[in-house]
């Protein structure tokens, strides 16, 4: 029966003109239109470095003694330190004789070459105190501050370096046994931004001091560990340093493009009028609101198999329509979804959950007729939609300002964050905490909906 | 004593105040086209919505094939064959479909039921129509495309509720054939309707409900014994003075006589020489009559005495 309701669920929504208008046609349109109207909305803005204060914490100079044993380490492995930190000149054994190896003259010459004037500049950076950075951040002219931690410094890794030099680490520069947590206390950046910021720009800075730790502590680990493979991974991640946060940026410059903000909720929209056969699956299935309903409820198939039919091809249809859609998007309008297409697709699916549950859901709720729950549907979809930027690109984020909430609950907000974190947050950890809410939202539609119309006698007809 | 199809014992269904069915008592026995009459608002819809488990009603038992009838008693349901009253077919699905969905979820296999489907579509004359749309068929074809969706699988308890209503006189007659059919081959058949000819026609007992109760039951000769009229004499007369006609009000059975328009209409109680009596005086009394008319009592006479003249909803 669940095979059978399926087919014939499929047949009528692929044969329906209103399906096919609401679900296929319309969003292809608004998406063409959206091609034409935000066309180079965002290509021809020049990527600005984005302003920020850095606090440097903890600056008491390297003692002689680490430094001596860092000096030690770069020597025998020949590592060219400028190669990592681009700003810091000279070979380890003149850093460490000079002193020129200390931690504010690291940080800053990490955040000079990253602050260079041109067409690479990443940040536009002012050096200040922890208050004055307050200060600047309230004032909005900075968009974030960048806190590097150097406190943690002094005493474990003084520590480490006497227990060291003690065996023979120090006088050969190789520290083997070393307590590795010691060394990665040795620098620590942190971030925060303003709330009402541009979370594009709160999401790159946070990405870079990620990068950032993250680097620092496999070379630092890696020192203490395998030292012999030391200079293969600054390397590798002096590429990615000089390239990387560089390309990182250009990749995020991308994405700048408002339009796209505009797209990830059309696929938001077009997801949740997929409510539309979630409705009409409630209401064709209840002898109070239809006479299909009262056909149905006669015979003697379970009501909540013969549901479960009609959800699953709503769902696949629905599914099927959103990837035509995003095809579309991608290869014909060339869109930018990102290179993770897969999980883009998940997005979709997951949408048209929400949708189907939502629209399945308002259906089945009290006696109200077919046209006013469609109204009742339109108008929260819309507004929906509305709230996460379908007509203003930055609602999201006035809405995230005043109450949060909404974006947690509002599956448009959802869908289109789900997007929008898939191409500029590194890991996935936003992403999928946006799955997970639109999963739990659509479960709570369906257990719901099946509540409110799960095997009852109706009080009239 | 052979358990009936329907067992309705002290049916009570409440709207808010309004009561829908009060202690309403129904038995059908198997075999039986049963006719269900009443005024719009009397309750038969109601009762129909109840024994099928609908609609929950406030007090009694309702029994189908013996069984206590509930939401979940599928196996029941699988012996029950709807034909509502508004067509409920697909508008995306074609006449086969539409039967073959509906037919599907009383029958799994395929194979009997792609047979059941082709059977049905014979039934109500729709082969030449089995790969229409819905909106494409006329009004009559229509009601047959719904006929046939709630038959095709067989039932053995049909429920048909005014599958008439707007039907050309063509399929009217077709429908009504197939009713007949269908009991043929076994069915129990519960019909509601407005059209007392029909019922008349077709039913072999009839319950006449008001108000949600059962005024009167039995077969359309039973009911038409239970009413006081029962001949209406029509005679064209030139002229008729009135203590003649009051003459004609003392005769024997004649309940009622009226004169209008060169007509005398004389309304009369049992009796069989009713129309010899009347002409016996018109003659005694030298009145010269044209045409002469006797009608006995219709469903509809009697209908019209039991639930009264007045206007309902």
């Amino acid at each position: 029966m669940f095979f059978h309701s399926m087919k014939y669920m499929f047949l009528t929504l692929m044969r329906s003109k209103s399906f096919l208008l609401w679900c296929f046609a319309f969003p292809l349109v608004l998406g063409t239109m959206f091609h034409f109207a935000f066309a180079g909305l965002g290509s021809d803005e020049s990527f600005e470095a984005i302003p920020v204060a850095v606090v440097i914490e903890g600056t008491s100079d390297v003692p002689p003694s680490s430094a001596a044993a860092i000096a030690g380490l770069l020597k025998t492995e020949n590592i060219d330190l400028s190669m990592y930190f681009p700003g810091i000149t000279g070979d380890a054994d003149s850093l460490a004789l000079t002193g020129s190896f200390s931690p504010e003259n690291l940080v800053r010459g990490l955040f000079d070459s990253l602050s260079e004037p041109g067409d690479n500049q990443f940040l536009e950076v002012t050096y200040a105190s922890s208050t004055e950075a307050c200060a600047l951040l309230e004032e909005k002219k900075v968009y974030g501050i960048i806190t590097a931690d150097f406190s943690a410094l002094s005493d474990p890794v003084n520590a480490r370096i006497a227990t060291a030099s003690d065996g023979t680490a120090a006088s050969d520069g190789t520290v083997t046994g070393a307590d590795s947590t010691a060394f990665t206390a040795l620098l620590h950046l942190s971030v925060s931004a303003e709330m009402d910021s541009d979370p594009l720009y709160q999401s790159i800075l946070s990405a870079f001091v990620e990068q950032f730790n993250l680097e620092y502590n496999a070379i630092l680990s890696a020192a203490m560990t395998h030292p012999e493979a030391l200079p293969e991974l600054l390397n590798a991640f002096s590429d990615s340093m000089n390239a990387g946060y560089l390309t990182q940026e250009s990749a995020s410059a991308g994405t700048l493009d408002e339009s796209l903000i505009y797209f990830f909720n059309l696929i938001a929209m077009t997801c949740l009028y997929a409510a539309m056969t979630g409705n009409n699956v409630a209401i064709y299935n209840q002898a109070n609101l239809s006479q299909l309903g009262a056909r149905r409820n006669i015979s003697p198939v379970p009501r909540l198999v013969s549901i479960l039919g009609q959800l699953a091809a709503s769902l696949l249809l629905e599914f099927l329509v959103l990837l035509v859609t995003l095809a579309y998007l991608i290869l014909v309008l060339g869109v930018n979804f990102g290179n993770e297409l897969g999980y883009v697709a998940l997005t979709a699916l997951c949408g048209c959950f929400a949708g189907i549950s939502l629209g399945f859901f308002v259906g089945s709720f009290g006696q109200l007729n077919e046209a006013t729950k469609f109204a009742i549907l339109m108008s929260v979809i819309m507004a929906g939609c509305f709230l996460s930027g379908l007509m203003v690109s930055d609602m999201r984020i006035r809405v995230e300002n005043v109450c949060p909430l909404i974006n947690r609950i509002n599956p448009s907000a959802l869908i289109s964050d789900a997007l929008y974190a898939l191409i500029v947050y590194p890991s996935h950890t936003r992403f999928f905490s946006n799955i997970i809410s639109l999963l739990a939202l659509s479960v709570l539609f369906c257990l719901g909906g099946f509540a409110l119309i799960r095997r009852k006698k109706y009080a009239s007809l | 004593m052979p358990v009936p199809v329907i067992k309705i014992e002290n049916l009570v269904k409440r709207y808010d105040n309004l009561v829908a069915l009060d202690h309403f008592n129904l038995r059908i026995e198997e075999g039986e086209i049963f006719g269900l009459l009443g005024p719009n608002g009397s309750g038969k819809t109601t009762t129909i919505n109840c024994i099928l488990s609908l609609l929950a009603f406030d007090k009694g038992t309702i029994e189908v094939f013996g069984k206590e009838m509930r939401p979940d008693s599928y196996d029941l349901k699988r012996q029950i064959g709807v034909v509502m009253q508004n067509v409920a077919v697909f508008d995306e699905l074609t006449v086969y479909e539409n039967i073959d969905y509906f037919c599907g979820l009383y029958i799994k296999d395929k194979t009997a039921r792609r047979q059941c489907v082709e059977e049905a579509i014979d039934f109500v004359g729709l082969s030449d129509f089995r790969k229409f749309y819905p909106k494409k068929l006329s009004g009559g074809l229509l009601r047959r495309l719904n006929i046939a969706c709630g038959i095709a699988h067989k039932p053995k308890l049909i429920i048909l509720d005014e599958p008439t209503v707007a039907v050309d006189p063509q399929s009217r007659n077709r429908i009504l054939e197939g009713i007949l059919e269908l009991n043929r081959q076994g069915a129990t058949i519960i019909y509601t309707s407005h059209y007392m000819e029909e019922v008349e026609q077709i039913c072999t007992r009839v319950a006449i409900m008001d108000k949600g109760k059962n005024l009167a039951i039995g077969t359309t000769a039973e009911l038409k014994r239970m009413i006081k009229k029962s001949e209406i004499i029509s005679i064209d007369i030139l002229d008729l003075l009135p203590e003649q006609l009051d003459a004609i009000r003392g005769l024997k059975h004649v309940y009622e006589a009226s004169f209008e328009e060169h007509c005398l209409k004389v309304l009369c109680s049992g009796g069989t020489h009713n129309l010899p009596r009347v002409l016996s005086y018109l003659q005694s009394e030298d009145i010269s009559f044209g045409r002469v008319y006797s009608e006995l009592p219709t469903l509809n006479d009697v209908f019209l005495e039991i639930t009264g003249k007045e206007l309902r909803d």
